[in-house]
């Protein structure tokens, strides 16, 4: 049995981690609330600029690079949503679980995906491996803001203009980790570009290849529930500034349900991180009770033995 | 215009991460590309782009301004709602 002052230690290093623990717990849970309300305040936007999309939809015959082109090319685009900071849990290694996953599936299929990685994690993670990963945004998981979706937004619209032989791509893909309730967090795998305009009707089965791989789509109705709409200054012109706007603001909101989720999943590491170490210091007490209580019993007989010694020899 | 007098409609302007501004207006005038243009209550609908400039409401009975350096605004069913790229207010 080890040493008492070993004991000892252990049981002072545990409850000093406990604290570190529950502090980060303590600190996440008063994050969420605040990333939610992030979340929610993005929303009146993005539901704007949806509602746009919807009536240039059932209004004009779209017809725009962003909404399918027409030419072949294999090159694919995957942007994974890591977190900044570890102590998450299993965050960031499932969403480059998901990745990785997602990338044989698009190599198995012919493509040629290029990476693009959000989060230091992540970054780190492909850095360590020598991957190719065409481009890296860090240092705002935890608050992503409008301009960092604006970049990302950028980058990646402007990968999927270009022309196949400039190094264009022609689908582009988002991994990040969808919030559904405190507890749970799923990963989700959502194809970005092109943007599915179609009928209400239409089944999803068309696009959706795999389970977990569903779209970006915009659903309009068949029947023209819309009044007749003029557009200021001409339809293209709306349609080129209301597109790539779109992309931005679901990968906004991408950017924003993953850091909800990041929180989230954080405070449930933190959660039970304060309740591995409570039990183990509970555990280590009981340890060190009993080496004492060994130690005790010990001396009492080496001093029981020693004295009935003395008296045999005196008789 | 005395078909409109009295009119209201519903504005919502809102900036990419939160809402600016929510109330009944009499009028609104937005910089569009090709120039400032007015919406009255019962426009027709329309989703035009807008340009760097001043967004004015007009209420009831006070008058707002917001400057925005672009974004849409799209006009359905009596509610005007203004998408702004970048708020500064």
């Amino acid at each position: 049995m080890a040493s008492q002052l070993a004991f000892k230690s252990r049981i002072a290093s545990t409850e000093s981690l406990e604290k570190i623990f529950n502090a980060q717990e303590m600190i996440a849970s008063s994050r969420i609330a605040k990333a939610r309300d992030v979340a929610l305040a993005a929303k009146p936007y993005s539901d704007a600029i949806f509602h746009a999309v919807k009536a240039m939809a059932s209004h004009t015959v779209l017809n725009h690079p962003i909404l399918g082109k027409n030419e072949k090319n294999n090159r694919v685009a995957v942007l994974a949503l890591t977190s900044d900071r570890g102590m998450a849990g299993a965050y960031t290694s499932s969403i480059i679980r998901e990745t990785e996953a997602l990338l044989q599936r698009l190599e198995s299929d012919g493509k040629h995906p290029e990476l693009f990685v959000y989060g230091r994690r992540g970054v780190s993670y492909y850095k360590y491996r020598n991957r190719d990963v065409a481009a890296t945004w860090e240092g705002s998981t935890d608050a992503p803001g409008v301009d960092i979706a604006e970049k990302i937004g950028t980058a990646l619209y402007e990968a999927y203009m270009k022309p196949a032989k400039e190094g264009g791509v022609s689908e582009f893909y988002i991994v990040f980790t969808e919030f559904i309730n405190m507890v749970t967090q799923k990963v989700r795998i959502i194809r970005m570009l092109p943007v599915e305009v179609e009928l209400v009707d239409d089944s999803y089965e068309g696009h959706v290849q795999k389970d977990k791989r569903s779209s970006a789509s915009v659903t309009t109705f068949g029947h023209t529930s819309y009044p007749l709409y003029s557009f200021e200054p001409s339809p293209e012109k709306v349609l080129d500034y209301i597109l790539p706007k779109y992309v931005q603001s679901r990968i906004h909101e991408c950017l924003l349900t993953a850091a909800a989720s990041e929180t989230a999943s954080r405070q449930n590491a933190m959660h039970t991180a304060t309740d591995n170490a409570r039990s183990l210091v509970e555990e280590l007490t009981r340890k060190l009770n009993a080496s004492r209580q060994a130690s005790i019993t010990q001396e009492l007989t080496e001093i029981i033995g020693s004295a009935d010694a003395l008296n045999n020899e005196e008789e | 215009m005395a078909q409109t007098a009295g009119r209201t409609m519903d504005v919502n302007i809102v900036a990419e991460d939160r809402p600016l501004w929510s109330g009944q207006a009499t009028s609104v005038v937005v910089p569009a590309l090709g120039g400032y243009m007015g919406i009255l209550p019962d426009h027709e609908p329309v989703l035009a782009i807008v340009g760097a400039g001043t967004i004015s409401v007009t209420c009831v009975d006070e008058e707002k301004s917001f400057p925005v350096e672009g974004g849409f605004i799209s006009f359905e069913e009596n509610t005007l709602t203004i998408g702004v790229d970048k708020a500064f207010c």
